[in-house]
Formats: structure tokens, sequence, C-alpha cells
């Protein structure tokens, strides 16, 4: 391939030799290795590299792009070459060697938009392109031509040969940099009318494996929308000679399955009219209202949505793979918009461009996450000029056809998240249905009156008057429908009220019953010491016991009445129960309200709570419960040089988990059950009355989680507690 | 003659505990504050009379119950007296429960807000009771022999079995056919004696 | 002249030795007499062929039968068993004395139904303890011996068989634990003594012109 015919240095070699042995002018000159650090930071990762180039073919106007691999999961890199072809406009000798070889990170165009008559709204990144060759391979042949020219232009660049001979140069004490190479071109004859670019990459880095491939393949998928055709087309091809099911595939994106909800609305430019998503609730229906094209133009939008079921099928699907819910995506004339084009390598770490998942918190049950749906948004150059993206490539310009575009596409979600709640809410309000039943009925029997009425020609004033009083009464029956309905539904939510209460709370009887064990064995205890009292004082020989047995007496009674101000809190406790998020709660409790005790105690603190937990219940005796626990710590660490309490805390898939450590001196083997007992303490000397703990598992319990000790964090010493809180089951 | 305390809220200094000492020596009183060692405790010294103070409920219902320790011990034998404490009424013991401690001959039932001075009382009764039974002073007897002794045979039966004396033991312990025999045939020595006039009543 | 026919299993695991003093016990007291004549009958030839055998030469005429082995309610039993109902008419005209288990239940009456003369037996478990062999044979073998004596009635016999118990129980009573458990089995064993048929015979009704 390389016939090395001309070897023009000056024109090729971007900085002129003349420098180096000038002594009158300095420039600033390139060292291989920099450059190809600087290509690190911009481009990550293999697939992100074949990503882009797809992309800068997008860009020169082809219409179809085929991506090879060749023996890529050789052991041998000479063996491994990769191959990118397009029939896109091609490059002229100038854009090699002003462009392809000027070495310049700026992404300012000149244009936002490729040549006509494609008109492609820019996707790949100005100035990426030669990092992302020099990612996947060391040596690259670009085989490129123009429609009009006669002849194909090669250009070979070798990375190692730059490599070596820096290496090597600086051995021999003179400086030797690739900016001072000449490269080698050459030209070979072709047809006028053909253009387009060849990138041959060979000596290819890094083994690609059959799974690799496939990642391949269903990232090239997502560049496309798999709604909206792209016109002019842009085709895109696989061919792998080593994996048989991807020899010569087109890249298309799977269609999307498992969904459990689906809705599409669309637009008619012909009345100006945009459709939007309402979910009736009283009908227990999608409706699509058309209302007028909004600002940032009109949108087609398909939502798949996936409920709990639905996800899990999924995923069972969809394992080990690169598939995921992962939320809206917009898409402009079938390709996807750049913000979204980025590729991931962690998907877990997806930005929420369009403010999804900000809103959550609040109403985690009802609303919809980016994990639930995949919703398809197109838009066009032509219609939607107004979404503009971002030059820096992460966003859209903030603009307020924008704003509108992100509340619209979560007035859409919203929809669905009425149509979850409504589903949850299905089993309830028999009486709520048959009462809107009842309602249709008269709606229906009044509308059968007007019609009987109509027929009559002219009707005599008394039997007007039964019309009319008939009339009256469907009335007043509707009336009073509705407002049994609105009377129910008030009920059904102070029921639901009520019975979330109850869920998240042991019933005030199992409670009692609890404590009232322990109250009645330190009853017990107490009555026994005092009898003691009754039968033998004075006698001298039990003399030793009578100080003991006041003492026990004493302290029994004060662990009693901290029992029973614990009760009475707790009867109480529904008056004040509220919403509120553990994970704030926490923050707030442990760095603010804890800030001093913690300085005073010198104690190193640290929170590491990952997800948001709604809870309702007590809040005070929510914080109590961290109260004891700190109490607790602090006790253990009385002794200990470097103290340390931590608390962290993450949801799972059924429950909130919080651990809470300190590096104190531990709880001993055998104690783990015992330390929760009502009277049980090891720390009596200091105060210790072994309520605190008892009274937190109790808390817990209430709220039907758990707690236990669990292997210490900061081994060997200290202790960690587990404590678990369950989702309240809709 | 031991007395065995399982018992979660009692503790060596306790009223009853002292008083107990006081009583029957402080080597005789023995107290376990964990259900599963106390059971073992009592399993493995079964040649020794014993009557066992045990609680119902341990440890809020993390460790073993007493009602199911209670079961354990007479599956190894009916010679150890069991009296049972919980300060819950006896109506929160569910039914099948309480057909478990009555059909296994449980001593006596006492709550444990009742006062110590009762509770060392029905001890006591069960104290007396164990010298009163037979099987009691056998078993104590037999477990005394040498270990020869008692793996030879004792009795033979002109019916084709025969017993050395740990099968007698285990006999008297499950209440089975030989061990019952074996205490019918000394009451009818006591009393055979007795009308013989052989023996007179303080003999 | 007076035949008796004493079986006893030599060869039994746990009492054979104790039969073999047993009916080492009686035969010193038959052979001491001369009327008397005697078969012994060991464990090897205790079955019902070779018991019918021995009994068949005495052509009908009175006989003593001891049976020294263990049995149950209806059978005397060896490595086989050797009386049981098939050979119940073989006892007629017999006093048949056995030492076993719970014959008296029933062997003991069907015996007396198809014409045997007295049954002595016990009507329940026979206990002896390993240790004190001697004073349990001499219980058990006291009646026949009596008999043996020619000077009493069968039931007379018996009757002095029970006072030889409550004497040896006595004696064993100031002794250990040991002791009070042989006298235990002793005294179950003696409460359990059956005798039935006619009660008034002797032993010269037993000789044979």
């Amino acid at each position: 391939m390389q016939k090395v015919l001309k070897n023009i240095s000056k024109k090729l070699a971007p900085v002129s030799k003349k420098t180096q042995t000038n002594d009158q002018n300095l420039r600033w000159r390139f060292d291989v290795n920099t450059f190809r650090l600087l290509g690190r930071e911009l481009i990550t990762d293999r697939v992100t590299a074949i990503f882009e180039l797809v992309k800068n073919c997008y860009d020169a106007n082809a219409t179809r792009v085929t991506v090879e691999l060749i023996d890529v999961s050789s052991d041998k890199k000479e063996n491994r070459k990769i191959v990118i072809r397009d029939n896109g406009t091609g490059m002229s000798f100038a854009d090699i060697r002003d462009k392809w070889m000027v070495v310049g990170t700026n992404s300012k165009r000149v244009s936002q938009y490729s040549a006509p008559p494609f008109n492609r709204k820019l996707l790949g990144e100005k100035g990426v392109g030669r990092f992302a060759v020099d990612k996947l391979g060391e040596r690259l042949v670009i085989h490129t031509k123009q429609k009009g020219e006669k002849n194909w232009l090669d250009v070979g660049i070798n990375w190692d040969e730059y490599e070596a001979r820096s290496t090597a140069s600086t051995q021999g004490n003179q400086l030797s940099l690739f900016t001072e190479i000449d490269n080698a071109y050459a030209y070979v004859p072709g047809e006028i009318e053909d253009h387009g670019t060849t990138l041959q990459i060979s000596n290819v880095n890094e083994i690609w494996t059959d799974l690799d491939v496939i990642r391949l393949y269903n990232e090239l998928a997502k560049l496309l929308s798999p709604f909206h055709p792209v016109n002019p087309p842009f085709d895109i091809w696989l061919s792998s000679n080593e994996v048989p099911a991807y020899s010569n595939k087109q890249v298309r994106p799977d269609p999307i399955r498992f969904f459990s909800h689906f809705q599409e609305i669309g637009f008619d430019l012909a009345t100006g009219e945009q459709e939007t998503l309402q979910f009736e609730a009283d009908k227990g229906e999608f409706v699509k209202i058309r209302i007028p094209i909004k600002r940032f133009g009109p949108v087609k939008f398909k939502i798949y949505y996936f409920n709990t079921p639905a996800k899990r099928r999924f995923l069972a699907a969809y394992k080990g793979g690169d598939e995921r819910i992962d939320g809206v995506k917009i898409y402009r004339d079938g390709v996807i918009t750049t913000p979204f084009a980025e590729y991931n390598a962690h998907p877990d770490h997806k930005k929420d461009i369009l403010g999804i998942d900000k809103r959550l918190w609040r109403d985690i049950f009802t609303k919809v996450a980016s994990r639930e749906v995949i919703g398809i948004l197109d838009i066009t150059k032509e219609n939607n000029p107004d979404i503009i993206d971002a030059t820096n490539r992460q966003d859209f310009v903030d603009n307020l056809a924008y704003r509108e575009l992100k509340e619209f596409i979560i007035q859409q979600l919203d929809a669905f998240g009425s149509a979850k709640k409504f589903e949850t809410n299905l089993k309830r309000s028999i009486v709520e249905r048959e009462l809107i039943q009842a309602g249709v009925e008269a709606n229906q029997f009044s509308a059968e009156l007007t019609k009987v009425e109509k027929l009559l020609e002219n009707p005599k004033p008394e039997v007007k008057n039964v019309f009319d009083s008939l009339k009256n009464q469907v009335t007043q029956l509707k009336n009073a429908i509705s407002q049994s309905v609105s009377e129910q539904k008030k009920f059904q939510r102070d029921a639901e009220r009520k019975e979330k209460i109850l869920r998240s709370l042991v019933s005030l009887q199992e409670f009692a019953s609890m404590i009232a064990h322990a109250v009645r064995t330190s009853i017990a205890k107490v009555k026994h010491l005092g009898e003691f009292f009754k039968l033998n004082f004075p006698k001298k020989e039990f003399e030793r016991f009578y100080l003991l047995y006041a003492t026990q007496i004493y302290d029994e009674m004060n662990t009693l009445l901290k029992v029973t101000d614990f009760m009475l809190s707790f009867a109480s406790a529904d008056k004040h129960y509220e919403d509120f998020n553990v994970r704030e709660l926490l923050s707030e409790l442990l760095t603010q309200s804890y800030e001093t005790l913690f300085r005073n105690e010198q104690i190193d603190f640290e929170i590491d709570i990952k997800n948001d937990f709604i809870l309702t219940t007590n809040k005070q005796a929510f914080k109590d419960v961290f109260q004891n626990l700190v109490s607790n710590s602090i006790k253990a660490l009385r002794n200990t040089k470097e103290k340390k309490i931590k608390c962290s805390g993450y949801l799972d898939a059924e429950s909130f988990i919080i651990y809470f450590s300190d590096n104190g001196v531990g709880i001993d083997k055998g104690d783990e059950e015992w330390i929760f007992g009502l009277f049980n303490t090891r720390t009596a000397d200091i105060g210790g009355a072994g309520i605190g703990l008892y009274i937190v598992e109790m808390q817990i319990k209430s709220l039907n989680g758990t707690i236990q000790v669990v292997e210490p964090e900061y081994k060997p010493t200290g202790a960690t507690f587990k404590i678990t809180l369950p989702f309240n089951r809709e | 003659m031991k007395i065995v305390v399982i018992h979660d809220d009692i503790s060596e200094t306790s009223p009853i505990m002292v008083m107990l000492r006081v009583q029957y020596g402080d080597d005789n009183v023995v107290l376990h504050t964990h259900s599963q060692p106390g059971l073992e405790y009592v399993l493995s010294n079964l040649g020794q009379k014993m009557v066992v103070l045990l609680d119902k409920n341990f440890y809020d219902g993390k460790e073993k119950s007493g009602i199911k320790v209670f079961e354990e011990i007479r599956a190894k034998t009916s010679l150890v007296s069991v009296i049972l404490t919980s300060v819950s009424n006896i109506s929160d013991i569910g039914e099948e429960n309480l057909k478990i401690l009555i059909n296994n001959d449980l001593f006596a039932f006492e709550s444990f807000t009742s006062d110590y001075s009762k509770i060392i009382e029905l001890i006591d009764k069960a104290v007396e009771g164990m010298d009163l039974r037979i099987d009691a002073v056998l078993e104590e007897w037999i477990v005394k022999q040498p270990e020869e002794k008692r793996e030879r045979q004792y009795i033979t039966t002109k019916g084709d079995k025969s017993y050395t004396l740990n099968e007698i033991l285990e006999s008297i312990r499950q209440r089975t056919e030989i061990g019952r025999s074996l205490e019918q045939n000394i009451l009818k020595l006591a009393v055979d004696l007795l009308t013989r006039k052989n023996m007179k009543l303080d003999d | 002249m007076i035949s008796t026919i004493v079986a006893y299993d030599d060869n039994d695991s746990d009492l054979g030795d104790y039969f073999v003093d047993s009916h080492e016990n009686i035969t010193v007291v038959l052979r001491a007499n001369a009327q008397i004549v005697n078969v012994s009958i060991r464990g090897l030839d205790c079955t019902e062929v070779f018991v019918n055998s021995t009994i068949t030469p005495l052509n009908g005429n009175r006989f003593i039968f001891i049976g020294i082995s263990h049995g149950n309610e209806e059978e005397l039993v060896s490595h086989e068993v050797y009386v049981s109902a098939s050979n119940l008419t073989s006892f007629s005209n017999s006093l048949f004395y056995s030492c076993a288990c719970l014959t008296g239940l029933k062997l003991g009456k069907n015996l007396i139904g198809a014409g045997c003369l007295v049954f002595v037996g016990y009507n329940d478990t026979v206990l002896v303890n390993v240790d004190y062999f001697e004073i349990f044979y001499n219980c058990q073998n006291h009646c026949i011996k009596e008999f043996l004596k020619g000077n009493e009635t069968i039931e007379g016999s018996f009757s002095k068989m029970i006072d030889y118990y409550n004497e040896e129980i006595d004696k064993l009573l100031p002794g250990d634990m040991d002791d009070l458990l042989a006298a235990t089995s002793l005294i179950n064993n003696r409460d359990c003594l059956i005798l039935l048929g006619d009660r008034k015979l002797r032993l010269n009704d037993f000789e044979i012109a």
C-alpha cells in the first residue's frame, strides 16, 4: 500500500525541518508521548473510539459505513486489524495536511452542519478522530478520495515508529520528535465519481473478544432512533470474520420488548396540533389531548413503561448485557443527539440531562423514574430548530424552548405516574367504583329521559312537570353520588393513612404486651427484694445484702420510670406522624446537632448515605434511636485513643439498610442478643441502665424493621449495628 | 439432691438464690442464665436427684424456650422434678403447650411475681416428693455402681430376656416394663414384710 | 418303680448354667431314691419328637415330668418347641412341673384339660438374679423335692415351697441393695406360682407295680 513516491516533507511535516538548525527562530514542538497522553483523556476506551469515528462518517455525509474487525481476537498484535470504510465526502490533500494532521483540541467549527444537500447536524467532535485511531491501533493507513479527484490518497501513520525513534534518539542525546518526522503518502488511481474514506488500522492494541464485538454492536445501535428513518439514510454495518452472527450484520436497534405499558404521541402539522398524554384516573385510561404545537416544535414521543414484573423480565432477558432501561433519549432526524451520544462505560453514571430523577425523592412510589421507562423522543432539525446541542456536548442550550420541552417530557411521564398510582389503587376502591358506575348509570338515565322528552312534541304541563321533577331527581341523585364518591375518597384516604400508620407500626396491643413482660419481670424482682427485707431484716447474717438490695430496688425503679415514659411517648406517637427523608434527617442530625458533642469528645465522625428513603413515623422517636446509639458508642469509646463513629446506609431491593459503627470496646461474644434486654448493661459503672438499646430495638421493631449486631467494621474491636427498614408494601 | 435454677432474670445475688443456698447448701444450688447450657447441665447429671426451677421465656424468645427444655428433659428421664415459672399468666400459655406440660408431668407452675418464699416452698415439696420415689432411689443406687457391674447381665427372665443394670436404669427413666416391674416388686416386698410382721414400721 | 423325666436346656446362652445346676439339684434327690427310674433329656434332645419318644415306652403309665428351660404361655422351648399343644396328650397321667415363665397361663390349663393329673408352674415372668442362682433354683425346686420325699401331698409340698421362698427372702433382707433386689425377684416369682389339677396326689400314687 505504501508507495513512497514523493516525500514532500515541507508540506506534510507539521514543523519545518529548518527550525531544528535555525537558531534565530524558536518554535514549539511536540513529543509523541505528550500527544498520546492528550488523546487518552479525550478517548477513554476503544468503543468510544469507534463511536467517534462512525460519527465522523455521519458528519462526512456518508450513507453507509462498514466497521470491519479482522482477526481481532488473535494473540498476535500484527494480525489484528480494524477497517472503517465510508462513502462520505472524503478528504483532500489539504484536508489531511491542514486538518487531520494539525493537533488541535479546539472544537470551534465553522459550521454546525454538514455539507449540503444533507445538512446533517454534526455529531462528531472536531479534532478527535486522530486520537480515536491512536487508541485503537498503532498503524494507520488513510485511504480517501473526494468526488471529482482522479486518485485516492493514501497516507501512512505509524505511531510505534515515532515512539521507537523518540526513545532511540534521546539515548543519543539528540532530540527526535514526531513533529519532525516525515510521513509517507502516495496516490492510487481511482474513478472520478468515487468518494469516501477508509481508515485501515493495524497492530490493533487490544484483543477483542466475542463479547466485545457484541458490545460494540449494541453501542452502535444506540446511535439510531428505532423509529425515525434517517433520511438520507445512514446505514451502519458491522463485519467480523470471527463471530459468525456478526459476519455481515446491519446495525439496527433492537425492538423494545417486555414493557408493561406503551403510549405514543405525535402531532398533526396540518392542524398545528401536538398530542399530549394524560391519564384519567376515573376511567383508568390514557387519553391523548390535542394542544397547539408548543414552542419547541412538534415532537413524536414513544414511551415504554416497565412495572416491577416487566422490569424483572427485561433484566432476566438481557442479563449481563448492555441493554438497560435508561430513561428518555432525544433523537434528531433519526440519529441520537450529542448529549445522549456519549458512550458511557459506566451506565450507572449517566447524567440525568432532562432532570427526570431530580423530582423523585418526594414521591418515590408514584413518580416514574428513568430506570422504569425507555423513551424515544424524535425531533427534526427542520421542525425543532430551537433545540440546540450545547457546545460542551453534555447538554442542550438552556433556552425557553428547551425548558418547555423538559416540562413536556415530564408531564408525559407523570401521566404514567398516575397510571401507576391508579393501578395500585385498583384493588381498593370497589365501593368507589360502584359509586362511579352508579353515577354513569344516572347519566345514562338522564340522557334517556331527555330523549323521551324530545319525542313528545307538545307536552302537557303535567307531563312536563313530571319530566322536570324526574330530571331534578336525577340531578340530585348525581349530586348525591358525587358527594358519596368524594366522601368515599376521603374515607379511603384516611383509611390509607391509618393503614399506613398501622402497617408501619406494630399495634399498640402488641407493643404493650412486649413491654409488659419486661415491666412485670422488673416488678417481680423488686418485689422479691422487698420480701427479703420483710422476712430477714435486721438479721446479722444477711447484712451484706441489705445495702445491695436497696440499691437494686432504687435502680430498678428508675429504669421502670424510663420505660413508662417511653410507653407514653409511644402511645401519643401517631399525632406527630410525618414523612421525612431518612438520609436528610441523619445527615442533619449527625453533622449539625451532634457536631459540638463529637468535637468535645474528639470523635471522628463519618456519614455516607447513598440513597434517599422516605419514612412515615414520629420523627422525634426516630431521632431518639440514633441518640441512643450515639450515646452508647460514646460510652464504648471512652478508653479509645482515636475515636471513630461511622453511619452508612443504602437502598437495597426490599429495604433501607443503615450501619452504625464505632471502634470502641465492642460487644462480647455471646452478648449480641443479650444487650437488647431491658435491663442488661455492661456499663452500669458509668450509669448505663440497659434501657437504651431496648428502646432502640422497640422503636425499630415498631417500623417492622430489625436491628442486629454484625461483624464490627473497625475490626478487631468496635461494634457495628445493622438496621434494616423494609419498604412499605403498597 | 441438687436444685437447678435455669432463669434469665435471676442472678447469683438474687434473694431467691441466697435463700435456696441457705437451705440446701452452697454446693447444691446451681444457676444457669441461658436455656441451652442449663438443659445440658441437667442432661449430664441424670443420676443425681434434681429439682429444676425453669423460666418459661429466655431473652424475649431468642433462646430455646423453657417448655422446649422441659420436653427435652422428659425425653430422657421422668426422674427430675420441674417447676415452671413465668411473669406471664398461665392463661397465656397456649393449649398445645399446656398439654405438653400436664401430660409430661410438670410438678408445678408458679408466677414469678409471687413471693419467692412461695416458690421455695414448692421446691421443698418437690424435694420431699423425690425422696418418696422408689424409682429415684433405684436410679441413684444404680448410678453409683461400677461401670463393669452395670454392663453385666443382672436379671434374666425365663422368658428369654435378660437385662443389665444400665438397661434397667434406662427402663426406669423411660418408665418401661422391667423398670416398672422392679418398682412394683420393691413395693410388694415392703408390703409383704409388713404383713408378715417381720418388720415393724420403725425398723 | 416310679418313672421320672427331667428335660433341661443346658445349651441356653443366658441360663444354660443355671439349668444345669438346677438339674443337678433335682437329680441328686432322684438318685437317692432307689424306686425312681429317671431319664434326663439334654438340651440338644429337647425336641418334641424325642420327648414323645421318651414317653411312649412308659405305655401310658403315670410319670413325673420336670421341665427346666425357658417357656411361654403355651410352650416349653429349648432351641425348638418341645412341649406344646401338639403333644399335650403325651402328658396325660403325669405330674407336670415347670420352671418356665408364663406356662401357668395356658399350657397348664391345656395340659390338665388333656388329662394331665397335676400341674405346677408360673403364670407370669420368672426372674432370676444372676449372682444368686443357687438360692433361686433351690426355691424353684423345693416343691418337687419335698414331694419326692414321699411325705407330703403335692399341695403340702407346694405350701412348703412358699414357706421356703419366704425364708430365703428374709435371709436376704439385712443385706445390701443387690440382696434386696434379689429378694424382690424372689417375691415376684413366689407370687406367680400356680398349682392346678389334683392337689391331693402323693408320690406313691405314681408307683407302677
